[in-house]
């Protein structure tokens, strides 16, 4: 269980160890390709264990006309709403504002 | 396009591999999501350091942040409640339980326990179509960026102030930073507001 407290105490530790990092002027290519690599394999392995648990839940409804009607639901649920809000924010923020 | 597919490829390769083996594989679910939890946490630490480190640049950036935060959450709560009307029409679900699982936006542990007690089969789908949308946002998020841009943030809702700000920090920069922030932020505050009046509706 996600522990609301721990993870933003987690996140401004974070932030004091950054801003102290940079007013120590100690910020350099060799930092930057660590926290690089640091975020990347912690995104990967985030997503791994996410996915996993995603899967065990579906798994759990697969079976029967009933689990269909379930999994439809939840494929639709999942993708629609997010890629709607994606559509609408381009169309007002215009275009791609991005890389 | 090759730089893009190798950007892609292992958030998508991974998650595919999770799915797969969440599904056919009976592991130990409550270590498994353990584990998702503590990486959760040393994630969040590094994007606070990589936040830090980059604070005069976010300065810089607030206004514009702010501004793009404002339009992302509208445009959140906007797509959700379209998507809500459509799935309800095509599914010939009631109204209410539609648009309060859309508008969880990927909130799978407030949306799913609320749901439940009105309806523990809407329950279900709610959370587990909210985790997945989490999960999808952090597997897809860079295929998106890569064709949408700014706007893709709007497809984390309301977690992008935890869970998914660190691949939308990674793959859209330091500057976009604020904008996640406070979609997050301000989703989080108003849903547990909408979703008793949503839950009225007929």
């Amino acid at each position: 269980m996600i522990s609301d407290e721990l993870l933003y105490a987690f996140l401004l530790i974070g932030i004091l160890i950054g801003i102290l990092i940079n007013l120590g002027k100690k910020v350099n290519e060799k930092t930057s390709k660590t926290l690089n690599l640091l975020t990347t394999i912690s995104v990967l392995d985030l997503i791994f264990f996410m996915a996993i648990t995603a899967g065990d839940y579906i798994s759990r409804y697969l079976t029967g006309s009933e689990g269909i009607n379930l999994i439809y639901s939840i494929l639709l649920y999942s993708i629609v709403p997010g890629f709607l809000g994606v559509i609408v924010a381009s169309i007002i923020i215009g275009g791609k504002h991005g890389k | 396009m090759e730089n893009r597919f190798k950007e892609f490829l292992p958030p998508i390769s991974v998650f595919t591999a999770g799915l797969l083996i969440g599904i056919f594989v009976k592991l130990p679910i409550n270590d498994v999501e353990t584990i998702a939890v503590y990486w959760l946490y040393i994630l969040l630490g590094v994007i606070g350091v990589v936040v830090g480190i980059s604070f005069r640049d976010l300065i810089k950036t607030a206004i514009k942040g702010i501004k793009n935060g404002l339009i992302l959450t509208t445009s959140v709560i906007i797509g959700d409640i379209i998507a809500g009307f459509l799935i309800s029409f095509i599914l010939r679900q009631g109204l209410n339980y539609s648009l309060a699982i859309s508008l969880g936006s990927g909130w799978y542990s407030l949306v799913g326990p609320f749901v439940s007690f009105y309806n523990p089969y809407y329950g279900v789908i709610g959370f587990i179509a909210n985790l997945l949308r989490e999960a999808y946002t952090l597997s897809l998020f860079p295929l998106i960026y890569s064709f949408f841009g700014v706007p893709s943030i709007a497809m984390g809702g309301a977690t992008t102030m935890d869970t998914t700000l660190g691949i939308i920090i990674r793959y859209s920069g330091i500057e976009n930073s604020s904008s996640a922030l406070l979609q997050g932020l301000i989703i989080t505050i108003i849903l547990p507001f909408i979703l008793p009046f949503i839950m009225i509706i007929h």
